[in-house]
């Protein structure tokens, strides 16, 4: 999978993605499904920068898609700002909230710890926004978000809005992938790998760790603008434990650290849980059944195992010319978030 | 300063606080031995509270029968817990354990909305006379939790501090390799302390009735509940989480009394919060 | 003036003194041996001076300023670099991806030119290969470039770990028993290396078991027993030491 294989499957999965809207999901409920999947798949890939990059794991995270949402949301609402604005300013506040948590909690705490204080943070976050109702709306959240709008022409429909905001996926993914080989993404690679071989030659772990995390909060809180503007309201479920399930099944059911893991993770869980719907009250009962199958039939994700039984069935074919040619994507397999 | 109020509260915040140690004590338990982090610990009382108004409305039971009929079934659960979500993950990242483990509470949380619905339901409480001591209205039933509560957290504590497999627990707590190389049949004590905790969860379960109406969707504010008071007494710190979870709910009812009824939820978080600012590995916890 | 000094250095762990008020000086271009049994305290000396751990008591000087209780990072900054006793390296990466990610003090290159892929961008990363490459064939590891870290040999850990530090640019080499594990052949190889380092001007402390590496490579030693300096001088000196002799053969007091 260099660069060269990454066109190869890229390429013609972009265009089955342009196409999509066009030939399967043609009604405006379909094509809402498919703005919903770039949506969670902006955000698992944020979560999967903590995850898979930094091997950490924070609880919080969908307390920054909610602070996200209602940032840019209310920036529109109260102030009248334009969309495109609330797109920027999400994630810099996100970023900026994301620093101060991070720098509390990735002094001291890692691992398991900071799984369950950035809980802390998370569900202090849930509250407020609970709570807070002359600012947040309370319960009932806000409503009447208005759309974006381009040269006056707002993007209202599923279909443009689907266009919209694959091409800002599109752009965090080339982020993400050039990140990586940047000297800042070696740096968060090396603290993940080894914590004191890295410090042991310069990286200082916790500004890495907690400019990293502060970039994935940054990450999640522009998918919640895009979430807002799109579905047209905020509520403090948003912030919540449900929101944050979701995420970590998009990362762990898609896989970790591999850019298409959590794109793919966000693909499997809207459509299945949408096709579960014919069952009605038993949907998340069944869908609890299904997800603890999928976890212990591919602990590692989906991805990682499709690619590992396709590279096993061409090899078996004979073809070894890459036989011993070493791979970055298929180690980054074997390293475990956490 | 009225003090019979304030008598009042530390009574209504001992009842509080007595089912969130008895829970903190089994979440504590199970991240303390297994360093996992059980989602499904709130939808365990849940079940517990619900089984016991299937036994006693349905099966005709009286209190203490179906209460300890369901905390043992409850218990043996425990079992299958580890078997079925947590032992087959233990190989792979502590985070697919959270996984599993929140699937399982899906299915609980789902499964019991299919057969019980969503409306509170109410159990009959063996006895419940209202007794006044001083100013303070006490109620037997009441009683009744706060002595078992007290009774089961120092059983505890004697199983971990006095018997072999208490020892054998804590071992494979602090070192589970050194505990393997020792010969502690680490399974075995995995599946003792999913047990154990599920009872515990139980017991949080058929206790809560006493005071308040069961109901499908009173597993996860307890499960927040629950982890407010595990981060402020630090991870896996099982006597710790028992000092804090009875501090925080006699403290969160004199704060709902004489401060502010409707910040009354927030003020677990903000004690989390402070905590975490000053100590982000809690008050007890190592590091 | 010396390269690195210790004053009164302490360290307490609970009532047990691991290291016991040391003073070390070690000059420009040495190459200062420490030894001593098992558990005398020679690791923990090291963490205290890369700031791994912090001293209960005592001040460590490096170029002539006080860095006592600096982060690791920041000594590596200053080009005090160290190894591990127990063989560290980024395990899941290749050979040449350990050094790169070794080289962060040495990396040029800018968050947007990685970004933007500019031309300046890849020449600086051309020329940071370029670096990579020579630092592994400084070692011997250039034919193992794409291997996976912990698929090496042991002889290769050794080496690649020591291709880590020297990414990181050091003008101090502190290394934790390097010889460990190696077979005689890679041991004379080891020492060799760490000649061909004096020359190239980097000083170096080395910890070690093997007296014959000792004896051999080192200007100074001094020699630990109980978290405390017993003796120095030179290899010829210590060997002869009679306090030495005792710590090491004679009259275990325990240790």
């Amino acid at each position: 999978m260099r660069l060269s294989s990454g066109i190869w499957v890229g390429a013609p999965t972009l265009v089955v993605a342009l196409l999509l809207p066009l030939v399967l999901f043609t009604n405006p409920y379909n094509r809402g499904l498919l703005v919903l999947i770039v949506i969670y798949a902006v955000a698992g890939l944020s979560l999967d920068y903590i995850m898979g990059e930094m091997g950490q794991f924070s609880f919080g995270h969908a307390a920054f898609w909610g602070f996200g949402a209602y940032v840019s949301a209310k920036l529109a609402l109260d102030l009248g700002v334009s969309p495109w604005i609330g797109f920027v300013a999400a994630p810099v506040a996100a970023g900026l909230v994301g620093l101060l948590i991070g720098y509390i909690a990735l002094r001291r705490t890692r691992g398991l710890e900071l799984a369950i204080v950035t809980l802390g943070f998370g569900v202090l976050a849930w509250t407020v926004a609970l709570r807070w109702r002359p600012v947040t709306g309370g319960p009932s959240g806000l409503r009447q978000v208005p759309p974006p709008s381009i040269f006056g022409w707002e993007i209202r429909s599923e279909l443009a809005y689907y266009y919209f905001a694959l091409v800002l996926l599109l752009v965090v993914v080339f982020v993400l992938s050039r990140l990586r080989r940047s000297r800042f993404g070696r740096a968060v690679r090396s603290i993940h790998e080894n914590e004191d071989l890295a410090r042991s030659v310069g990286v200082s772990a916790t500004k890495y760790y907690v400019i990293a995390f502060a970039f994935a909060c940054s990450l999640v809180g522009f998918s919640g603008a895009l979430y807002a503007h799109h579905f047209r309201f905020v509520n403090p479920n948003l912030l919540g434990l449900q929101y944050m399930f979701i995420f970590l099944i998009v990362v762990l059911v898609g896989g970790t650290g591999s850019l298409w893991g959590p794109v793919l993770g966000a693909l499997i869980f809207v459509l299945v849980s949408e096709w579960l719907r014919v069952l009605q009250e038993y949907r998340f009962l069944i869908f609890g059944v299904v997800l603890l199958l999928v976890v212990l039939f591919m602990p590692t994700g989906v991805f990682p195992t499709m690619r590992r039984v396709i590279r096993r069935l061409v090899e078996r074919r004979g073809s070894d010319r890459d036989a011993n040619a070493p791979d970055a994507d298929d180690r980054a397999d074997r390293t475990r978030a956490g | 300063m009225n003090w019979d109020i304030v008598f009042q509260q530390l009574w209504n915040g001992l009842l509080n606080g007595s089912i969130y140690v008895i829970f903190a004590a089994g979440l504590s338990l199970v991240f303390g031995v297994m360093r996992v982090i059980n989602m499904a610990h709130g939808e365990l009382t849940m079940l517990g509270a619900m089984l016991l108004f299937t036994v006693t409305s349905g099966l005709g039971l009286g209190y203490f029968t179906g209460a300890a009929l369901v905390v043992i079934l409850m218990a043996l659960a425990g079992f299958l817990v580890n078997r079925v979500t947590v032992r087959p993950f233990l190989g792979h990242s502590e985070l697919v354990v959270i996984l599993s483990t929140v699937a399982l509470s899906f299915m609980l949380l789902n499964g019991s909305l299919v057969v019980w619905g969503s409306e509170p339901k109410g159990v009959d409480e063996p006895f419940n006379e209202i007794v006044k001591v001083g100013g303070v209205y006490v109620t037997t039933a009441g009683m009744l939790l706060v002595g078992v509560c007290f009774t089961a957290v120092l059983g505890l504590y004697l199983m971990l501090t006095h018997t072999k497999l208490g020892k054998k627990t804590r071992a494979t707590g602090q070192n589970l390799l050194g505990a393997r190389l020792i010969g502690i049949n680490t399974t075995a004590v995995y599946d003792t302390t999913l047990i154990v905790a599920s009872g515990l969860a139980a017991l949080a379960g058929v206790l809560i009735v006493l005071v308040s109406a069961a109901s499908p969707n009173l597993g996860q504010p307890l499960l927040i509940t629950g982890f407010a008071v595990v981060i402020v007494a630090g991870m896996g710190n099982v006597a710790g989480a028992v000092a804090v979870g009875l501090f925080l709910g006699v403290t969160e009812a004199l704060f709902g009394q004489f401060i502010s009824t409707y910040y009354r939820q927030g003020y677990l978080y903000v004690v989390m919060i402070i905590v975490l600012l000053l100590r982000p590995q809690g008050l007890f916890g190592r590091r | 003036m010396a390269l690195l000094e210790t004053t009164g250095l302490t360290r307490l762990f609970g009532g047990l003194r691991a290291v016991d008020r040391l003073d070390l000086r070690v000059e420009e271009g040495e190459i200062m041996g420490l030894i001593g049994p098992n558990g005398s305290g020679k690791t923990t000396a090291l963490n205290l001076i890369t700031g791994f751990i912090k001293p209960t008591e005592g001040a460590v000087t490096y170029e002539g300023e006080d860095v006592t209780g600096s982060p690791p990072h920041d000594l590596a900054g200053r080009g005090l670099v160290r190894t591990f006793q127990i063989t560290t390296l980024f395990e899941n990466l290749t050979v040449r991806d350990n050094v790169l990610h070794g080289s962060h003090l040495d990396n040029p290159t800018s968050l947007i030119g990685a970004l933007t892929r500019s031309r300046r961008h890849r020449e600086q990363h051309a020329a940071l290969d370029a670096r990579v490459r020579e630092t592994l064939a400084f070692v011997g590891l250039e034919r193992r470039i794409d291997a996976v870290a912990r698929d090496l040999s042991a002889g290769e850990h050794r080496y690649l770990e020591i291709a880590i530090a020297l990414a990181a640019k050091p003008r101090m080499l502190l290394l934790d028993e390097p010889a460990t594990g190696l077979n005689p052949e890679e041991a004379v190889y080891l020492m060799n290396l760490i000649r061909t380092l004096r020359r190239r001007g980097v000083t170096v402390l080395l910890i070690e078991h093997n007296m014959r590496l000792i004896t051999n490579i080192c200007t100074r030693v001094t020699v630990l027993n109980f978290g405390a300096k017993i003796a120095e001088g030179t290899p010829e000196e210590i060997v002869e030491n009679e306090a030495v002799v005792t710590a090491y053969l004679g009259k275990r007091r325990g240790a």
